[in-house]
């Protein structure tokens, strides 16, 4: 199995981050240095992005923050001034004021430092150990669903020494661990993602058998990589597994419905169980409003009877800025009539000529303003963007998680929900056809001077 | 804008005007012709040309455009005032000054100020230069005979070796809207990499575009200042589409070129690359908004500094000019208008700014630039 680097470095990320709360650190520098490092400087960057000038005291007591050892965040300090994501101001003694922040996008910063680290060694650049693509490669595999061990040996062609010791690892930071199967078969599956639906998904996955456990896989990754797809349009072996996921409370689901000429017509729309929204309430109600909504923009995406929502991202961006959706429309209230039962929007009936003069009244849905509703509209937009840049947004949340820590000492527990969906690549290999294609993206935007 | 007046008798004039306007927070450049275009291709014809045009930035205003005539030793003459008032209107600009080295300025006066146009004689122009203390900064040393002739020398190459280039950056940009002038200037720097010139005047090249491309910038992030920050994405988008109607339009066709281009991919039976892939020509394009909405961003953030920026990188572009052997130092800029406080932010946007370029592949590695 060949990763792409963001993935390398994304699972890096959370290996570092389960043994940066864990008393088997040490152990971890010693076995996986080379993940240890792409996950420090992953969320140091992560921390510093965005954040304009700060003094190398604070950029220290960050690097402190996620367990870097001073000699360790100077060599840190010099690799992202590598890559250009930050720049020093020194005094006239030659020691380092400040530091200047240029960390791009986290997707950016997971390709280089997951390129910088290839899986195969050059001579430019260092390679992972045999244990350190062990840990990932069954990290990565297991984060979708468990897999047998066979499995993972298999897929990973890695030798017997390397696999165990991963293992060994993995069941020390915690994210990995070994479950006993229906057809008494083992598995590992990776706990990290579940953290408040430990017992649960536990129990889903301890019910399965090695075949049962596929299906469940592929229903997850749909529903991570469209968040509020429609229950009814899955391929028939994922609709019956994602329907076993919803009753054992591991996919939440969200009913709505549209009156037809006969009655009314059911929709189901999929979530998945993202800790991050869920933890972050006490009460857990969080999640409610976004699933809410967006299952009502899923809903006119899909199954409206006439002009079909193009797309849902637009539909959220327009309600943030401009508080109403543009024009009136006969099926809204159909559409958004849950939404609007639950204090989100309100439904107005407005008149409107058309541009042929003709009058004719339909549904406006207006945003409620309050905190909790924009919030929720936050929520979904960030729901919305494809699954690469999404993960960044989750990232992003280590910053303010890191702010508490500074102010409040607590620790951060924040959670990566997306398990496996792929990152969108880049053009093929070719150079010259890549060349042309950026040049055609600019002419067609107008790029073009001659 | 062109430097190719080598010969022209009233370059050292021009030169002290400039130097006046640079000391008081002008970007400047001069000799800026104005060709005909016809159906969208430039035309050998030309309208006029313009001595000196300046650019001043302030913060939650458009740019201030002055327009300049400079003429040694010449008698001021009304035909010329009506023409610079006209030149004034065509640019939307807000200040004319009409210098004449031997006019007594009299007789033109009370035709000056019906025009709202500001004249100059060779006396007033020293006692401006006097009380701004243009001869004794070293600012001025940019703008010399000796730094005009090695930047002619740089233009001249440019012309030779890529003429559509050239036009653009010295005529066409000048009156092109901001989203074509940001694109174009991206598509410029990119084609500026395979020219071969030498290196030291591409370095000069690269930094002058960047200082082109910050005007564009800045009246961009004008627009931006008070849109919440995840929203700039969506924004720029439309605005680098030329608006919501040509967004539309421009999605409409693009959508249709990649199915085009999708059905043909389908039956080319020589073709190795993976479809989907292959055709996915945009996914450059939204790479570009991406990092441009960082940089607006972050130009928001330090907004009252970033009206330096135009200037901060045209004076890296000065350095190199002047000694081409040497790297251009960030921390030599000094503009006679920015105080030590807003420097640090200054220098960081100027940074921000040549790292974006880096990162969209429109300048090479930052070793390279500074």
């Amino acid at each position: 199995m060949k990763l792409d680097p963001s993935w390398v470095a994304l699972r890096s990320i959370e290996i570092q981050r389960c043994f940066s709360s864990s008393g088997s650190a040490q152990l971890a520098f010693l076995d996986l240095p080379q993940v240890m490092r792409i996950g420090q400087i992953a969320r140091l960057a992560n921390m510093l992005r965005r954040r304009g000038i700060i003094s190398y005291t604070s950029f220290k007591a960050l690097g402190a923050l996620l367990g870097m050892q001073p000699d360790t965040i100077e060599k840190n300090l010099g690799m992202m001034e590598r890559f250009t994501w930050l720049s020093v101001t020194k005094d006239s003694h030659g020691e380092i004021r400040e530091i200047e922040d240029h960390v791009p996008r986290m997707s950016e910063v997971l390709s280089t430092l997951g390129g910088g680290y290839a899986e195969e060694a050059s001579p430019s650049t260092p390679s992972l150990s045999q244990t350190e693509r062990a840990s990932v490669g069954a990290l990565h595999m297991c984060a979708k669903s468990p897999c047998t061990i066979e499995s993972i040996r298999s897929e990973l062609e890695l030798d017997e020494k390397a696999l165990q010791k991963a293992l060994t690892l993995g069941d020390a930071g915690r994210y990995l661990e070994y479950l006993q199967l229906a057809d008494d078969k083992q598995a590992l599956w990776s706990p990290v993602y579940y953290y408040n639906k430990y017992d649960t998904m536990k129990k889903f996955f301890q019910r399965q058998t090695v075949e049962g456990l596929e299906p469940i896989g592929e229903a997850l990754e749909l529903c991570s990589q469209n968040v509020g797809t429609p229950l009814q349009l899955l391929p028939d072996q994922q609709r019956r597994a994602a329907i076993a996921g919803v009753k054992s409370g591991i996919i939440l689901p969200i009913t709505l419905w549209m009156p037809t000429q006969t009655g009314r017509q059911d929709y189901t729309f999929l979530f998945p169980p993202l800790a991050k929204f869920e933890d972050s309430d006490p009460n857990g109600q969080v999640y409610e409003k976004p699933k809410v909504l967006l299952a009502a923009f899923r809903l006119g995406e899909n199954f409206a009877p006439t002009t079909k929502i193009r797309s849902p991202r637009m539909v959220v961006d327009r309600l943030l800025r401009d508080g109403k959706l543009g024009i009136p429309h006969s099926a809204a209230f159909d559409q958004y009539r849950v939404p609007a039962s639950r204090g989100l929007l309100v439904l107005k009936e407005e008149e409107r000529r058309t541009v042929y003069g003709e009058t004719y009244t339909g549904w406006t849905p207006h945003l409620i303003k309050s905190e909790e509703n924009i919030k929720a509209l936050e929520i979904v937009q960030s729901l919305l963007v494809p699954s690469s840049e999404r993960i960044s947004g989750t990232l992003t949340e280590d910053v303010k998680a890191a702010d508490d820590v500074l102010k409040q000492a607590l620790t951060c527990l924040e959670s990566l929900e997306f398990r496996g969906s792929p990152f969108s690549k880049s053009l093929s290999a070719d150079p010259k056809l890549q060349r042309e294609a950026e040049r055609m993206a600019l002419t067609m935007h107008g790029g073009q001077y001659e | 804008m062109s430097y190719e007046a080598l010969g022209d008798d009233d370059l050292p004039l021009k030169l002290r005007l400039m130097g006046l306007l640079w000391n008081l927070g002008w970007f400047v450049k001069p000799n800026v012709k104005l060709y005909r275009y016809q159906e969208g291709k430039r035309t050998t014809a030309t309208f006029t040309d313009i001595d000196v045009l300046a650019i001043k930035l302030l913060p939650l205003q458009n740019p201030i455009t002055a327009v300049c005539s400079a003429k040694s030793g010449k008698e001021s003459d009304s035909a010329q005032i009506f023409w610079l008032s006209g030149v004034k209107s065509y640019f939307g600009a807000s200040v004319a000054y009409y210098l004449r080295s031997k006019a007594s300025l009299l007789t033109a006066k009370a035709l000056c100020q019906k025009l709202d146009i500001i004249p100059l004689n060779e006396e007033q122009l020293q006692i401006m230069e006097e009380r701004f203390r243009v001869r004794s900064e070293a600012v001025s040393s940019q703008l010399d005979l000796d730094t005009f002739k090695k930047i002619h020398d740089i233009f001249d190459g440019l012309k030779k070796i890529k003429l559509a280039l050239y036009n653009y950056i010295t005529e066409r940009y000048w009156i092109d809207p901001i989203n074509n002038q940001l694109l174009r200037l991206i598509t410029a720097m990119k084609d500026l990499e395979d020219l071969s010139l030498d290196l030291g005047h591409k370095i000069y090249l690269r930094y002058y575009l960047s200082a082109l491309f910050a005007i564009p910038l800045y009246r961009l992030v004008q627009t931006m200042v008070t849109v919440p920050s995840n929203v700039v994405r969506a924004e720029l988008e439309t605005a680098l589409m030329g608006g919501e109607l040509a967004r539309s339009d421009r999605e409409k066709m693009i959508s249709a070129v990649k199915s085009y281009l999708r059905e043909f991919a389908k039956l080319s039976t020589t073709s190795t690359i993976e479809i989907e892939k292959g055709i996915d020509f945009d996914s450059e394009f939204k790479r570009l908004i991406g990092d441009l909405s960082d940089l607006v961003i972050s130009v928001v953030e330090h907004y009252p500094q970033a009206v330096y920026l135009p200037r901060m990188l045209d004076e890296l572009a000065f350095q190199v000019a002047r000694k081409p052997e040497q790297a251009a130092r960030i921390e030599k800029v000094a503009l006679p208008d920015l105080s030590q406080t807003d420097w640090k932010y200054a220098a960081k946007l100027t940074r921000d700014l040549l790292i974006f370029l880096q990162r969209i592949g429109a300048l090479p590695s930052m070793e390279s630039l500074m």
